[in-house]
């Protein structure tokens, strides 16, 4: 038990793991707001959501801190960070895309999920 | 008579530690590019018992080690680089040497093994990295060497191969992420693996085929297809390994899971502050 614990040891598997609890909660009260408008949803859905930009923001920079900079890694968090704010445009602009929204939410996910495994310490 | 015989072990006795003491002063120590501007030809240059130090840079060469002399870096692994010049030969070999030692390097480039031990006895083997070869460490037919603080990672097949290969001891080493298994003992008995890494290896963390009293200890196989595999293999103590096949898939799960209860948590807690 102790040796699946202790992988909460490592900072960066704190932050992933949080990003994508996080990420879980806003992806479900997004689904519930393309149904319909709630004040509730919509806050579960902001302050969650920009808490988990937040920590993947500073996922980015430690991984980067402590890895260097380089190519495909930067390239990766860029193109992570370029589908976040895509899905933030067509949210607030409210245009054709809109339609897709729940799909862009479904990719944040899968994400979250790859940066949970690939921060997990071996 | 009595005291002729006493006469005479004295005299050998004399002798033999006189030859130790000379062979000990006569010990040099020899500089990579100053004195030699190859590693082989600094080895080949050699006598036994001298200390080849070897400066910081990137060598491409193959380095073979016939005699018992001590190959040392001076700013170690990161700095201190041996690649294969010709890749279907290990990039250090040693062969048919008593008492050597090659510490502190990054050995990489071969198509056969980063480095390679062939009918090796009592040497030791510390802080290298024989990372993307073929095979990473590969022993055969030696004995009774020590490898600790070695890293045999990203290789081809295996990280640690032994072939036929008895008595050595395997200490606080790492062999991640090969492309086959992390540790291979094949026909090779009495050697002591402990406190050594083997993790996200394609197949096995620990492979034991057809090898007897080995010693187990400690080790560490996470996210390996399969943690310890013995076949064939009788006498082996194993003991307080920790053997974790591929259980951090559960976590992401678990995540999500938490992550639908904190949603749920927040939706009843803000129901009931905005009266919704």
């Amino acid at each position: 038990m102790w040796e699946i614990l202790s992988v909460f040891t490592n900072i960066s598997t704190v932050v992933a793991s949080l990003g994508l609890v996080l990420a879980t909660s806003s992806f479900i009260s997004g689904l519930q707001l393309v149904r319909g408008a709630s004040i509730v949803e919509l806050k579960i859905h902001r302050y969650n959501g920009f808490s988990a930009i937040i920590l993947f923001m500073i996922l980015a920079v430690m991984s980067l801190v402590n890895s260097g900079v380089r190519f495909w890694p930067l390239l990766a968090w860029l193109t992570a960070l370029s589908i976040i704010l895509i899905k933030l445009y067509i949210v607030r602009k409210r245009k054709k895309a809109f339609k897709y929204v729940s799909w862009m939410g479904g990719t944040l996910i899968l994400i979250w999920l790859f940066l949970v495994y690939i921060h997990i310490p071996v | 008579m009595m005291r002729q015989k006493i006469s005479i072990f004295l005299t050998v006795f004399l002798l033999l530690s006189l030859d130790s003491v000379a062979t000990r002063l006569h010990a040099a120590t020899i500089q990579v590019p100053d004195n030699y501007r190859t590693i082989r030809e600094a080895v080949d240059s050699a006598s036994a018992g001298d200390f080849i130090l070897v400066n910081g840079g990137v060598y491409r060469e193959n380095v073979v080690i016939k005699k018992t002399v001590v190959l040392k870096s001076v700013q170690g692994p990161a700095k201190t680089i041996i690649s294969a010049a010709v890749k279907k030969e290990p990039t250090v070999s040693l062969i048919d040497v008593d008492g050597a030692a090659v510490a502190g390097f990054t050995l990489t480039g071969s198509d056969k093994a980063g480095l390679s031990l062939y009918r090796t006895r009592n040497s030791r083997i510390v802080g290298n990295r024989a990372d993307n070869n073929y095979n990473g460490v590969t022993l055969e037919a030696s004995e009774h060497n020590f490898f600790t603080e070695n890293t045999a990672s990203s290789n081809v097949s295996y990280g640690f191969y032994l072939l036929r290969s008895h008595g050595n001891r395997i200490e606080k080493n790492a062999a991640n992420s090969n492309q086959d298994q992390g540790v291979f003992l094949s026909y090779s008995n009495k050697n002591s693996l402990v406190n050594n890494n083997s993790n996200m290896n394609t197949w096995n963390g620990i492979t034991l085929w057809d090898s007897h009293g080995n010693e187990l200890k400690d080790n560490l196989t996470l996210r390996n297809a399969f943690g310890i595999v013995t076949v064939d293999s009788d006498d082996n103590v194993l003991d307080g390994n920790t053997t974790l096949p591929n259980i951090y898939l559960i976590l992401p799960i678990v995540l999500i899971y938490i992550g639908i209860i904190s949603y749920l948590i927040q939706k009843n807690t803000l129901r009931y502050i905005y009266k919704v």
